[in-house]
């Protein structure tokens, strides 16, 4: 199949593909928090790469989807940010992934 | 599925970075230091038991003193395996499977080597026992981290059990003795030294002691 062949039925996936999960940082903070149970801002830093800024601006854009649940608590004293999946953010991801996929797989060589 | 095993990695990436400090080590060295003496005197048999239950206490004590404040902290998934090993989902099932496994091939090792029903054949063999109990540890270590030269220790951890075993003590226990004296001397030097490694390459920046986050 040509891309020229690929008429607009073909294309909706794409269109339909999950705005807030579709970007890098974000993508790289909800893939990161799909294996494990949950970490707290420092690892999560390091494991993305991403700058302090960039991650607080896009975890509050995924808490603000629903995606992400943020829990503020101190341990000794010492205040911990804490990440984790939701329910709804797992189920997203899982979407993603197989959206992303069928839209790939369905992409002329 | 590539993007399985892309998650896989990065599960395997994560459990790696979590354990990086060498505390894990260092404990596994302090266990089988104090399992050595036990086998050695009736008394403090209880002692690696005691290690058993409040080492992962001391192990959480030492992280937050050491190793949170550097890499952060997180917390490993801890779901049942979605490919069952064995065809056992469970993983009390699973590893009981396992010991009975492990036992079996025991006691068919005993079976070649001379009268099942000799106490001292029991003693002798007692290391290649351990060994082989520990190898499914070292499997599910070599699974979460993703690191094939786990596999080392395995060979090492076996051909030390079967040594141990042909090997002639004088007194009772002493072959498990022995076995876990040097296993003790190959963990507590590999976790002190990944311990300070750690301690020098992730030094606590000012702003780190508190994560701001928000």
């Amino acid at each position: 199949m040509s891309a020229n062949e690929m008429g607009k039925e073909d294309l909706q996936p794409i269109a339909d593909i999950d705005r807030i999960i579709h970007e890098p940082a974000r993508l790289m903070i909800l893939a990161f928090l799909y294996v494990v149970e949950s970490a707290d801002f420092l690892f999560l830093e390091r494991q993305t790469g991403l700058t302090r800024g960039n991650l607080s601006r896009h975890a509050g854009k995924l808490e603000a989807a629903g995606y992400v649940a943020i829990e503020k608590k101190f341990v000794d004293k010492i205040p911990r940010t804490l990440f984790h999946l939701t329910d709804k953010g797992r189920q997203a991801f899982r979407d993603y992934r197989e959206e992303i996929m069928q839209v790939l797989g369905r992409l002329p060589d | 599925m590539s993007s399985e095993i892309e998650l896989k990695r990065l599960e395997q990436r994560a459990f790696r970075d979590a354990n990086q400090d060498g505390l894990m080590e260092i404990l596994m060295g302090a266990v089988f230091s104090v399992a050595s003496l036990a086998w050695l005197s009736p008394a403090p048999a209880w002692m690696p038991g005691l290690f058993v239950i409040f080492g992962p206490l001391a192990l959480e004590a030492l992280r937050k003193r050491f190793t949170y404040p550097r890499i952060g902290y997180v917390r490993l998934r801890q779901e049942p395996p979605k490919r069952p090993l064995l065809g056992v989902r469970s993983v009390p099932l699973g590893m009981a499977v396992y010991v009975l496994i492990v036992l079996g091939a025991w006691v068919l090792l005993l079976a070649a080597a001379g009268d099942v029903r000799d106490a001292s054949l029991w003693r002798k063999w007692c290391p290649t026992l351990l060994a082989l109990m520990l190898t499914g540890g070292f499997i599910y270590l070599a699974d979460k981290s993703g690191r094939i030269w786990v596999y080392g220790w395995i060979v090492f951890s076996i051909a030390l059990g079967v040594a141990c075993s042909l090997l002639n003590f004088q007194r009772s226990y002493a072959a498990v003795s022995a076995y876990c004296l040097v296993m003790a001397v190959v963990f507590l030097p590999c976790g002190l030294v990944k311990f300070v490694r750690f301690l020098r390459n992730h030094p606590i920046r000012v702003e780190e002691g508190s994560d701001v986050g928000q």
